[in-house]
Formats: C-alpha cells, sequence, structure tokens
C-alpha cells in the first residue's frame, strides 16, 4: 500500500535546513544552530576544560555558516558540523595554551582529580574531575570515550601516534575511576 | 610484570588487545584480585562517560551569533563538484539531483534542447554583458581570469585563497558565464569606478530589468519543459524557488536599510545567482529528458 506524501507543515530537516542555510536562509540556520547548540556546547567545554565556552561555540557556528556551500552532503550534517567543531576547537587549542596548562603541573591535577567526591551528584563530579584532568588526557577522553572517535582517528586529528591516545586515554580513566562512588 | 598488565587494562576493555595478549592478561587477572577490581572500575568509567548528557549554554547565544553571521559572508560554491547529494529515502529536496547527472546521459539532442540551450546563452551572454557594461568604467581583472564576469559589489584589493582545514573541499572559482555574481571574498574583478559612488548597486540589479527577464525567461524555459520532470521533482524545485525567493526578499529588505554594506550587498547578489543557477540546472535537465 502506496504510503501518502508528508505534509508540509512537517519542519524541514538537517538536510534541507543545511541546503537553505548554504543558499544564505538565516532562519534555516537558526533551526540547525538550536537544534545542534547543545551538543556542540558540551563538546567544547569538555574539550577546553571550561565552563563556559560560549565564544568558541559561536565560532564554531560561524565556520560552519562560512564552509556550508562546500557540504557535499556526503555524511550527515551532524556529523560534518560535529568534525568542523572538533577541528575549530583543536585550532584554537593549539594557537592558544591555556593557562591552566602554563601554571598547574600534571601531578597536582592528579591530585585534585584523584579526590574522592564529596557531593551526592555523581554525574556533576564526574564532569568536573574530567574538566580538571590534564589536557592532553581529557582530549583524548572526550573524544573516545565520550564522543565516539576511534584512536585512528583521534591520532590523526591530535597529529600524534595511537600509541599516545591510548596510552592518554588509560591515564584519564585511571584517575577517573578514583571518581566514581563506592 | 603488574604494571605491565596494568598498562594494558584500557585496551582490554575496549576489546584492543591481541589474543595472546588477552590470555596472558587473563592468566593474570585470575589471580590478581586489584587488577580486576581496576577492570570493573574502567568499564564503569566508560559507561558513566558514555551516559553523558549534552550540556545546553545556560544563555541563549544565539542573538549574538546572528550579529556575528551579518559581518561573515559565506565561501563560494564548488561548482566543479556535484551538488550535495543531501536527499533523504523520500526526496524532499531538489530531487532532481537525485537522477543521473545529464552529462552522464547519451547525448541526443531534441529540438527542444537546442531551442534551449540557444536561449539559454543568450540568455546568460546578454546578462553578463550588461551586467559589465553597466559598471563605472570597464571592470579590472585581478586574477588574470578571462571570464566575462564582473562583479558589481566592491571587492577586496586581493584574490584570497581558502583551504578550510576541516576536511571539507576546497573553494574554487566562481564559473564564468553566470550574469551575478557573489564577493567581497572572491575578488575576481574590481569595478574601476570608485565602489562608493555605487553603493546601492547591488539593490539596483536586484531590481534590475535583466535580472528579472533573465529569470522570466528560464521560468518560460521550465513551464515548456516540465511535462518532462515528475510531478515530485517539481514540486520540489517550487519549494526551493520560494524558498530562495525569500532569502532574496529578506536580503533585499537587508540592503534596502544598509545599501552601503558590502556583506549585505554581496549575499543579495549571491541569492540571485543562485535563483538564476537552480532555474538554469533546472532547464538543462528537464531538456535532456526530452
Amino acid at each position: 500500500m502506496a504510503t501518502s506524501d508528508p505534509p508540509t507543515t512537517i519542519p524541514p530537516g538537517d538536510a534541507e535546513d543545511a541546503r537553505r542555510a548554504a543558499a544564505g536562509d538565516v532562519r534555516a540556520f537558526e533551526r540547525l544552530y538550536r537544534a545542534h547548540a547543545a551538543r556542540v556546547h558540551s563538546l567544547a567545554r569538555r574539550m577546553m576544560g571550561t565552563e563556559d565556552p560560549a565564544d568558541l561555540s559561536q565560532e564554531v557556528f560561524v565556520r560552519v555558516w562560512r564552509k556550508l556551500p562546500s557540504f557535499r552532503g556526503e555524511s550527515a550534517f551532524s556529523t560534518w558540523l560535529h568534525r568542523v567543531a572538533v577541528n575549530v576547537i583543536l585550532s584554537k587549542r593549539a594557537s592558544q595554551k591555556t593557562e591552566r596548562e602554563r601554571r598547574v603541573d600534571a601531578e597536582g591535577v592528579m591530585e585534585t582529580v584523584a579526590a574522592k567526591p564529596v557531593r551526592s551528584d555523581e554525574r556533576r563530579d564526574f564532569e568536573r574531575a574530567m574538566l580538571l584532568l590534564p589536557d592532553g588526557a581529557r582530549r583524548v577522553f572526550v573524544l573516545h570515550d565520550v564522543e565516539g572517535y576511534r584512536h585512528e582517528e583521534i591520532a590523526d586529528l591530535l597529529g600524534v601516534t595511537t600509541g599516545t591516545t591510548k596510552a592518554q586515554l588509560h591515564r584519564a580513566r585511571m584517575l577517573l575511576r578514583r571518581h566514581l562512588d563506592s | 610484570m603488574h604494571d605491565r598488565f596494568v598498562d594494558q587494562l584500557s585496551e582490554y576493555v575496549d576489546g584492543d588487545l591481541a589474543a595472546a595478549e588477552v590470555s596472558a592478561l587473563e592468566r593474570h587477572l585470575e589471580g590478581c584480585e586489584t587488577c580486576r577490581a581496576t577492570v570493573t572500575d574502567l568499564r564503569r568509567v566508560v559507561e558513566r562517560a558514555r551516559a553523558l548528557p549534552v550540556i545546553p549554554s545556560p544563555t541563549d547565544q544565539w542573538p549574538a551569533l546572528r550579529a556575528r553571521l551579518a559581518a561573515t559572508p559565506q565561501d563560494g560554491l564548488d561548482e566543479s563538484a556535484p551538488l550535495p547529494d543531501v536527499t533523504p529515502a523520500r526526496p524532499r529536496v531538489i530531487a532532481i539531483d537525485s537522477h543521473p547527472h545529464w552529462w552522464q546521459r547519451p547525448l541526443t539532442v531534441s529540438w527542444t534542447q537546442a531551442a534551449a540551450a540557444a536561449v539559454l546563452l543568450i540568455v546568460l551572454a546578454g546578462g553578463g554583458a550588461w551586467f559589465a557594461l553597466r559598471g563605472v568604467g570597464a571592470p579590472q581583472v585581478v586574477d588574470g581570469s578571462s571570464s566575462p564576469v564582473a562583479v558589481n559589489t566592491p571587492a577586496p584589493t586581493e584574490t584570497q585563497s581558502q583551504t578550510p582545514p576541516d576536511g571539507t573541499a576546497p573553494v574554487s572559482s566562481e564559473p564564468a558565464g553566470t550574469p551575478l555574481d557573489e564577493v567581497p571574498q572572491r575578488g575576481r574583478r574590481v569595478p574601476a569606478g570608485t565602489p562608493a559612488s555605487d553603493g546601492t548597486m547591488a539593490l539596483a540589479a536586484s531590481l534590475d530589468p535583466r535580472y528579472d527577464a533573465t529569470v522570466a525567461e528560464l521560468r518560460q524555459l521550465l513551464t515548456s519543459e516540465r511535462s518532462q520532470l515528475d510531478t515530485s521533482t517539481v514540486r520540489i524545485l517550487e519549494q526551493n524557488l520560494a524558498v530562495i525567493d525569500r532569502a532574496l526578499n529578506e536580503a533585499q529588505r537587508a540592503v534596502a536599510k544598509d545599501p552601503a554594506n558590502p556583506y549585505l550587498r554581496a549575499h543579495l547578489a549571491s541569492t540571485m545567482r543562485r535563483k538564476v543557477d537552480l532555474l538554469r540546472r533546472a532547464t538543462v535537465i528537464a531538456g535532456a529528458r526530452g
């Protein structure tokens, strides 16, 4: 039995909005922004280790806006956007070493992270512990365990070997495991 | 010995160890309670990470972002590449892209195709010539291109080459033979006259009878050939034209409010060009099916 066409009131999906936005339709871009802003915000926050990466999130979407006309649709829009976001965030990190990276020695951070949580909000404590991880370990942990990238992809993104990414991941997990509730 | 196994525990949890390494590690785990507990913890860490929710920004960033977008021109399309294949299982957008490319079909030229091509050439050449001739003074070639395209927006003084670092396709130049061109970031030609002397040029172009005539003739062509397209394609084409028209209206209003803004004018020219381009592609495909 043939199905009827969907009603025209159905909101356009990402693919159609991406096409419209690539033609300069700001309203379509706003829909894309609202659909994906939280994920980009989360990624930026966790990758950068900062509570409020609003400027960086905006930078990601400005880059997406600029590059949309070259989006070929060879992958889902969300996948493409995520890749752009990771690149923007990593390039940001490469261009500016954070104050924390310069000032805090790794062992101090490890001790801070390794402390047992005192709050009952385990998820929030886990998030905070993540933010306090050494930069290299945190980036790999976020990309691998939170975002689902493979070691080969992470190594390619970071310009390191998979041996390094595996070591960083293990380091991050070993630190974070102490933040699990008993 | 113990430390060597500890270092392998994450890979063990991820299933990344070779069979021989797994066997050796599991023999070690049988006798090492500490490592067994660590494996359990590591699995919980992974589960916790995978279950983390997205965290929305505490404030609405859209107004600030919108303001930044107004000053951010989009990169040009790579016209040498096929249009994005973003059509979902149920074609909703530009269904003409889901058909085989017209240049992949056997070349058979009907009289309607010949007529379409002839009119198209006249329209595009006429449009290009008109845009070239109506500028203040002769346009100067910046990059040595022999394209007859003239730009009616103040262009930057140097050609920019942008290679996206995000794995996307490099941006190519605009195609020749299009009556409407966009800049400012492309910078192919610079009007010899003072740009400021023609502050409303983009707006004037949007109201220009030559553009209207181009669109009208392409629409007429499309109407005569639309029987060659299936109904869903025609419907989607009309929907996309409506979207572009809305964007065009917005762009015209924005330029009317701020006629000296080069980004708004470039955006308007870009939108106009996209409309012509969509119509042109549709007529070519319809003609190829005739």
